[in-house]
Order: C-alpha cells, then structure tokens, then sequence
C-alpha cells in the first residue's frame, strides 16, 4: 500500500469522534493497577513548554473526570460560578463583560488559589454523592466508614482502587505503587489531625492533591 | 619596546605601566569629582541622578483610566467663547457655563440637558465643588501628541510611549515600593490600561494581577474557606504537602522540572499563596454584606471591617463596576496588599445611578454621539470616585508618628488616552467629536506641584500646546509629544529612584 494511503486509513479508522470518552471507571474488584516502577531514566524536556488549562477546560475536565454537572463543579456562595468569578484568575478571557480580550501569558499569583477552590468544591461534590449514596459510588466505592467516621480499613483493596480510579481520572494514567502508598498513608495523618470525619476528610484530601497537582492542571 | 619585536614586556616595561595605572587610579576620583562639579542640575536630571531620599515607606499610586477618551477642554481648560475668535466653530462655551475659580489656573463646567444623546436621561453636572475642594492639589498637564487609537493611547498614557524600557508607571511603582507586598499591582482597567508593559527584566511581582470583578474576587484569596464541606487548614495542609511531593516525584514533574511556567507555578503556590492567606484577605477585602441572598456567614465568611463604611461612600458596588473597584483599591492599599492599583470604567453599559444609568455606552467615547453630554456626564462620574477616594485616604492614617495620612503619600493619576476634535457646526450646543491627539492629564497628590497647569491651550483654536518639564513654562509653539514628560512627571512627584531610567528631567511636577 501507498504510504499516504496507508496514512489516510489510519486517519479514517482512529477517525475523530464526537462522543466524549467516559472517565475511567473500576469496580471495587477490578483490579487496582500501577504503573510499573519508574527507573529514573527519563529525559528532561528541553523546551519545557507547558500550557495551563485554563477555566474551562478545568471545570470540563473536572466535571468529566468526577461525573458531575458542569454546573455543579463549582459555585461561589452556592450561586455564582467560579469559571466566572475565577475566570481571568485561570487565564481565561472575559470579552463581554470587561473587556478581557486575551489569555494571560502566564499564570497569576491567585490562579493557585482559584485551582484549589474550584478543585476542592468538585472534589466535595463527588464525595457527597458517593458518601451519600454508596450503592451509586462513583469514585469511592466500596470504601467502609467507621461509625464514628473513619476509614474502616485503609488497607483494604477498596481504599487502593479508590486511589487508582482518582489517579486515573486526573492523570490518565496508573499511579505508581509509591504514589498509591502516599495517597493511602495521607489517611493515617489526616485521622492524627483529630478531625470529626477523617475518613471523608481523606477523601477530599487525597482528591484535592490529585487534581489540583501540576500533572493535572498543565498539559 | 620589547613588545614590537618579542611581543613580551620587559620587567622596566611592566614596573612603568604598573605606575601608571597606580598614578590613574588615585587621580581617577579627583579627575571624576570636577567633571561632576561642571554639570548641572539639568544634566544630573537628564541622567536620572537627583532624586529623593527613600525612607524606606511604601508610596501609593491609582491610576484611573478614563477610557474613551476624557476631553481636558471640556473641563478644567475650558474656552468661554468670549475668549476665542473662532468661537462659533469651535467647542467653546458660553462663558456662564466657563466658572473660574479664584486664585486657581483651573475652570469648571457647568452642564444641564434633558438627555444624554439619543438616551433619555438628564445631564446635570458642575465641576465647580471638587475644583474648590482639590485645587491646591491639582497638577493639569497638556499633551500634544500621542495616538487616536484607543488600546493604543491607553497604554501609551501608561508608559510614556516607552519613556523607561516600556514599563508601566505601575510597574515602576511596584518595582519602587511593592517590595514584600503580596500583590504590588493590581489592575482594573480595561483595555490598554490593563496591558503589562514589556520591559521583562521586571520581576513578577512588578507585572500587574488582573481584577474583574471587584466584588467577588476575593472570594478566590483563600483556597479553602468558604467552601461548603472544605476540611480544616490541617487537612488542607497536609493534601498540599502530599500534591507537592507527588508532583515532585511524578515523571511528569521530573520532565519538566525546568519549565519556566512550573517554576513559576511552584513559586506561586508555595511562597506566594500562603502569604495571601495568612493575611485573611478573603476577609478583609470583602465590601460584600452578609444578607440572605449572599450568605457569607453560612459559608464561613465575614464582610470586611471596613465594608459598612464602603457601602455607605460606594453604595452601587455591586452593579457599577467603577465604584465596586473604588472599593477594592482603597482596601488593597489600606491593608498594604498593594502599592498600585489601577481602575476607571469600560466600554459597557452599566445600570445604577439616580436615573438608572451609571455608566453610557462607550464611557467617555459616547462623545462621537454627543460631546458635551458624554464629556460631562463621564467627568462627574471620574471626579465623584476621585473625590470620594481622596476623602477615604485622608481619613486613614498611615504613620501615627508622623501624623501622615494614606493620602499624603497617594497620587492619583487620571490617564485622559486623548483628546477630542474641536470644530463644532456654527453655534451648535449639541454635537458629536471624533479622536484628536490635543489632550492633557490630571494628576492629584499633596507631592504635585498644587494649582498648576503644565502647558497650556490657544484659545483661537482650543488646540493644546508644551511646556518645558523641568521649568514648567508654557510653550504656545511646541507641538512635539511630550508623553516622556508626563510619565517622568508622575515618577518625579512622587519621588522615585529614576537612576539610570534616562528620562527627561520633569521637576516642574513636584511640589517644592
């Protein structure tokens, strides 16, 4: 076959889609992968030319990743959305309203802080519903808590492919073991701080330092 | 010598260069004192060699970027048409609406019409109150030359068209005195006053932070209060010290371990937002009250100390975007967050006011429909934010031991972007104007040469003409653009460091 024909069928079979591609879901007894040891031999990039997100492309990804109504990712006071109020803050534009015709070229010294908030109210969205209704648990499912709020066992496989699925869903990609042995002993401290609900305080934690690290805030 | 034929010294060689570099050495001082003592005041100043003594206090600028192009002849250099030969064709007025002030350069105009253009309002406004009250702390200086383009004029109001490596007179302020502030320069302007400058041996604190929204935007001072169900600091400590060790270790992060937007981005989440935090800004920049419909207390949060007084001096912040960013500056440099901050309307329509129009389209460009209405209308409204500043600043004191106010080490710089044409249909009182370059700024501080107007306008055309920087003297005849002068007068007045910025001597701005 002709090269370019054997291009032009490729194109065709991995041709463009216009579902969006489900987040990745596991079941509690699916199994709980990682990503195999690094081995240090990873090159640096030369150009190291990252790209911020941006607002929208943050609450889209966030409310994929972490199935949730875009509308539901995050609110300010409960009724003004943050991809608004935050929005210049992520390198967004505002054309309409103040005249913000183009992106910033670099991240602001509140745009950490607008990440946070708008990571840590999906990540409370989420861990709600699937608090709320464990039967229907997106993220955390099969994860026990404790009468008085704990994580009943954070050794359990539950607790591991909770990791993996929020690794996953953030990353596109397995945790390492070490990177899921981190996010698992977090539960450990969390619960020393003395809070009411460590076992949902681990929760947001955990799902506040997945989504809100670089790895998944730049591309 | 031995050079020419071996090309090495010979040891009488070396000991008599040795000497002579010696002799050089010593002399070199004395040599360097006289040529210092030939130059004069104005070569010292051309070399940005005089300045002040820096006491080590921070000093506050606010822009206000009167977008659309704010007419200096329709306000303070205002032309009675008894002073003019052409006054049929001109934009002069009738000379009981020209009010002069006594013992002041300054005019004020007096405006009255049933409608603002084609929008069914009243315009009645009168410029004389805040002449009388402010007066002796007005600087006006007239420019002859900048650009008709609004983005373009905005900005070039801001760096003097490039006056000192294209920085902004923010940023050279924040470089001047926002050392260790949080946020030295916050920007809420529009357009071209909202643009960074492009001189990138700043650091990036000098680079203005961008504020839309007054309002709101210091919800987003703190990455975890006032978020229904957000963990305790303890919690939130430790997910940041877990992130940041993952994003350390990840492949990800070992890849692009040298990128300049994850330094930066590090730099920013590390130093940078706990610093914000631990000033409970969130809290303390918050104009908004705690009422059912917002709130605050069910979200954990606390209207600002100072929010009952702001409502009452700024009672549209919420709908009229210039009051709402009022506002925000006066607490930004209140709670020393910043040294600068930038604000003035945009283009867009914004509802409020007594009948129900804060802001006409276009802001001061509403001009092109209808001049004098549009000019006197955005006038009132620059100087009713100015006047209320100015009062809030006054009020604040800054150093009990010197008894000085925030206002004594404020100035306030109102960027005009440029002027307007002048010819009008014979004798009409309702007309439009387009873009002109003849234009002038207003500048208000104790620091400013108080009562003083650089420049100058002919009245047989109402077109604006130069003055010496350094002298202050007017010069009918000079047309050249002098927005170097203008962005050196401000640094001047206020007393900054100009060392090496090679900008024109300007003391004719600063109060002696």
């Amino acid at each position: 076959m002709r090269p370019e024909r054997l291009l032009l069928t490729c194109l065709l079979l991995t041709g463009c889609s216009d579902t969006i591609p489900p987040a990745v879901d596991l079941g509690p007894d699916a199994n709980p992968g990682v990503t195999p040891v690094w081995d240090g031999g990873v090159a640096k990039s030369q150009k190291g030319n990252l790209r911020f997100k941006g607002p929208e492309r943050l609450s889209l990804d966030l409310a994929q990743a972490l199935e949730l109504p875009a509308a539901s990712v995050c609110n300010e006071l409960g009724q003004y959305p943050c991809q608004n109020v935050h929005g210049v803050a992520l390198g967004g534009v505002d054309p309409y309203e103040h005249s913000v015709y183009e992106t910033a070229s670099v991240t602001g010294a509140t745009t950490p802080i607008a990440v946070e908030r708008t990571v840590l109210s999906a990540c409370n969205a989420r861990i709600a519903l699937d608090v709320k209704t464990p039967a229907s648990a997106v993220v955390f499912k099969g994860v026990v808590l404790t009468a008085d709020g704990k994580l009943a066992d954070a050794a359990s496989p539950a607790v591991a492919t909770a990791v993996t699925s929020l690794v996953r869903r953030a990353w596109l990609r397995d945790p390492t073991q070490d990177e899921r042995d981190t996010l698992v002993r977090l539960s450990a401290d969390v619960q020393a701080t003395g809070v009411a609900t460590p076992g949902v305080a681990w929760m947001q934690a955990a799902c506040l330092a997945v989504f809100s690290s670089a790895e998944a805030v730049f591309y | 010598m031995t050079l020419k034929t071996t090309g090495r010294l010979s040891r009488r060689e070396m000991l008599r260069a040795l000497s002579l570099c010696a002799a050089g050495t010593t002399l070199a001082p004395f040599l360097s004192g006289c040529r210092d003592s030939l130059q004069t005041p104005e070569s010292l100043e051309k070399l940005g060699q005089q300045r002040d003594r820096l006491d080590g206090k921070p000093k506050f600028l606010i822009v206000i970027g009167a977008a659309g192009g704010a007419s200096i002849v329709d306000s303070f250099l205002a032309v009675r048409q008894s002073e003019s030969a052409n006054a049929a064709g001109l934009n002069t007025f009738p000379d009981a609406q020209v009010q002069g002030v006594a013992d002041s350069p300054f005019r004020a105009v007096k405006y009255s019409n049933s409608r603002l253009g084609s929008i069914n309002i009243p315009v009645n406004t009168d410029q004389l109150a805040f002449v009388k009250k402010h007066a002796h702390e007005m600087l006006v200086a007239t420019s002859v030359g900048t650009s008709v383009n609004h983005g373009i004029a905005q900005k070039r109001s801001l760096t003097g068209n490039g006056a000192w490596r294209g920085r902004t007179l923010q940023e050279a302020v924040a470089l001047q005195w926002g050392n260790g502030m949080p946020l030295p320069n916050v920007n809420m302007g529009t357009g071209g006053y909202a643009e960074r400058g492009t001189d990138d041996s700043l650091p990036l604190s000098c680079f203005g932070e961008p504020v839309v929204n007054p309002s709101l935007w210091p919800l987003g001072l703190d990455g975890s209060r006032g978020i229904a169900g957000a963990p305790s600091k303890d919690v939130i400590a430790l997910a940041r010290s877990t992130r940041d060790a993952l994003d350390s270790k990840s492949i990800f992060g070992r890849t692009f371990q040298d990128s300049a937007a994850l330094k930066r981005w590090s730099e920013q989440r590390g130093v940078q937002q706990p610093k914000l935090e631990a000033l409970d800004l969130i809290t303390k920049l918050n104009v908004l009250p705690d009422l059912p419909a917002i709130p605050l207390s069910k979200y954990g949060l606390a209207s600002s100390p100072d929010g009952a007084r702001l409502r009452e001096v700024f009672p549209g912040f919420f709908t009229d975007p210039v009051q709402g960013q009022a506002a925000l500056a006066f607490l930004l440099l209140k709670y020393r967050v910043s040294v600068s901050v930038t604000l003035g309307p945009d283009f867009n329509v914004a509802v409020g006011g007594p009948n129900g129009i804060a802001n006409p389209p276009l802001a001061f460009d509403i001009s092109h429909n209808d001049h004098r209405g549009g000019q006197a209308f955005m006038w009132a409204r620059i100087l009713s934010t100015v006047d209320s500043l100015i009062t809030l600043l006054k009020a604040e004191p800054f150093d009990a031991q010197t008894g000085e106010s925030m206002w004594d080490r404020t100035l306030i710089y109102v960027a005009t972007e440029f002027g307007r044409t002048r010819p009008r249909p014979s004798g009409a009182t309702e007309f439009g104007s387009g873009h002109d370059l003849n234009n002038g700024f207003l500048l208000l501080s104790p620091m400013v040469k108080g009562n003083t107007v650089l420049g100058g306008v002919d009245p047989n055309t109402t077109l604006t003409y130069g003055f010496d920087a350094r002298t202050g003297a007017p010069q009918p005849g000079k047309l050249t653009s002098n927005e170097p002068d203008i962005f050196s007068g401000v640094l001047t007045a206020m007393g900054a460091d100009l060392s090496g910025s090679g900008l024109p001597d300007a003391s004719a701005f600063k109060r002696a």
